[in-house]
């Protein structure tokens, strides 16, 4: 790869990490169509590259929800053998499925992601504060700058959420994404967990579960490293200061064009995968 | 251990490996493509040495149920590596 290939490639993994944290994501989701349109990588190895990318923006995005307390590692410890045994047998699977199938997933993801984008930027949930009055095993407690009160909250149906911790992990190792567009619902409606504590743990299980896949991938020689380098760099550093962004912006107009751009992606792959 | 302290721990750690992550990969692109390696090398073992604090802080809780799936998720983790890397599937 060109120098001038790196620089791009980092400048947009940059803003693919500046985003991503702002919307609670691992960025996968633009990574491989960015990696196979523009710079013409096969799907494995975009893959590859784009779960080292998720691992990296997740350890720099979750430290800062470590240190306030968002992520509630009980639960995390419990879904996360599920994740990782997903992504040990999608990686298994990689090789056997056809890449336009790949591409068929990724389309339907796009437009799912896309979706939610949309319902959650017009249709925002205000009860997430509660009384707790018994704590169960894994209960979790925050200080809510924004609130400007601590949040209690008991999580429940958190082995029923197994099952989709397993189907985040195989997603992920199949198309590349960090799988937070599973746990991050999943953990929200169905173990009522508060939407800030629900997107910290997906990422401290992503964290894990994607550095699980990459390590995988780097065992089977599909890491292009100078591709993967210039990601991690990119995606780390938008990751810091889009953290620090975070606290001041307005995001509902970026969640529209963020969802725009989703339902564009999810165009573009349903045209491959027809002209193919 | 507490969940706080466990926390801490396990943010340090993250800290710790995350600028180890910027030197190597910075040093890859000027000198060498084998710290590029390394860089994303130690991105990995970032997290199996989370999952292992992770379970030393249940474990010193004694919060055994968690020390037990922490243990769990590194097996796991450890069997990928031997099933990819060993047996080349």
């Amino acid at each position: 790869m060109e120098l001038f290939d790196i620089i791009i490639l980092t400048f947009l993994s940059f803003l693919i990490g500046y985003i991503s944290v702002i919307f609670g994501i691992g960025g996968g989701l633009f990574n491989v169509p960015i990696l196979v349109f523009f710079f013409n990588i096969p799907i494995p190895q975009a893959v590859a590259a784009s779960l080292v990318s998720v691992a990296a923006l997740s350890a720099m995005s979750v430290m800062s929800k470590i240190r306030h307390g968002f992520v509630n590692i009980r639960v995390a410890s419990l879904l996360e053998p599920f994740s990782i045994f997903g992504m040990l047998i999608g990686v298994f699977l990689v090789a056997i499925v056809k890449e336009n199938n790949i591409r068929i997933i990724f389309t339907i993801l796009s437009f799912i992601m896309a979706t939610n984008m949309l319902i959650k930027t017009f249709h925002s949930r205000k009860k997430d504060v509660k009384i707790i009055r018994t704590k169960n095993t894994f209960y979790g407690e925050y200080r809510d700058q924004g609130l400007g009160k601590t949040i209690k909250y008991n999580p429940k149906n958190i082995m029923i959420s197994s099952p989709f911790s397993f189907l985040a992990g195989l997603l992920s190792a199949l198309v590349g994404i960090g799988g937070g567009i599973v746990l991050v619902p999943i953990m929200n409606f169905l173990c009522r967990m508060p939407i800030k504590a629900s997107v910290a743990t997906s990422n401290f299980i992503l964290f894990v579960s994607s550095a699980c896949g990459a390590f995988s991938y780097m065992i089977k020689g599909f890491i292009i490293y100078d591709i993967a380098g210039a990601m991690v760099l990119g995606s780390m550093t938008g990751a810091y200061f889009g953290m620090k962004m975070l606290v001041k912006i307005k995001p509902k107009i970026i969640q529209v064009l963020f969802a725009v751009l989703m339902y564009i992606i999810s165009i573009k792959f349903l045209t491959s995968v027809v002209g193919n | 251990m507490t969940d706080k302290n466990l926390r801490k721990i396990i943010n340090i750690i993250l800290r710790f490996g995350i600028i180890a992550i910027y030197v190597l990969l910075i040093l890859g692109f000027i000198f060498n493509s084998k710290f590029l390696f390394f860089g994303i090398f130690v991105l990995l073992i970032l997290a199996v040495i989370k999952i292992i604090a992770q379970g030393i802080g249940f474990f010193e809780a004694k919060k055994q149920k968690f020390a037990l799936l922490s243990v769990l998720s590194l097996i796991i983790f450890v069997a990928q590596v031997i099933i990819f890397g060993i047996f080349k599937l």
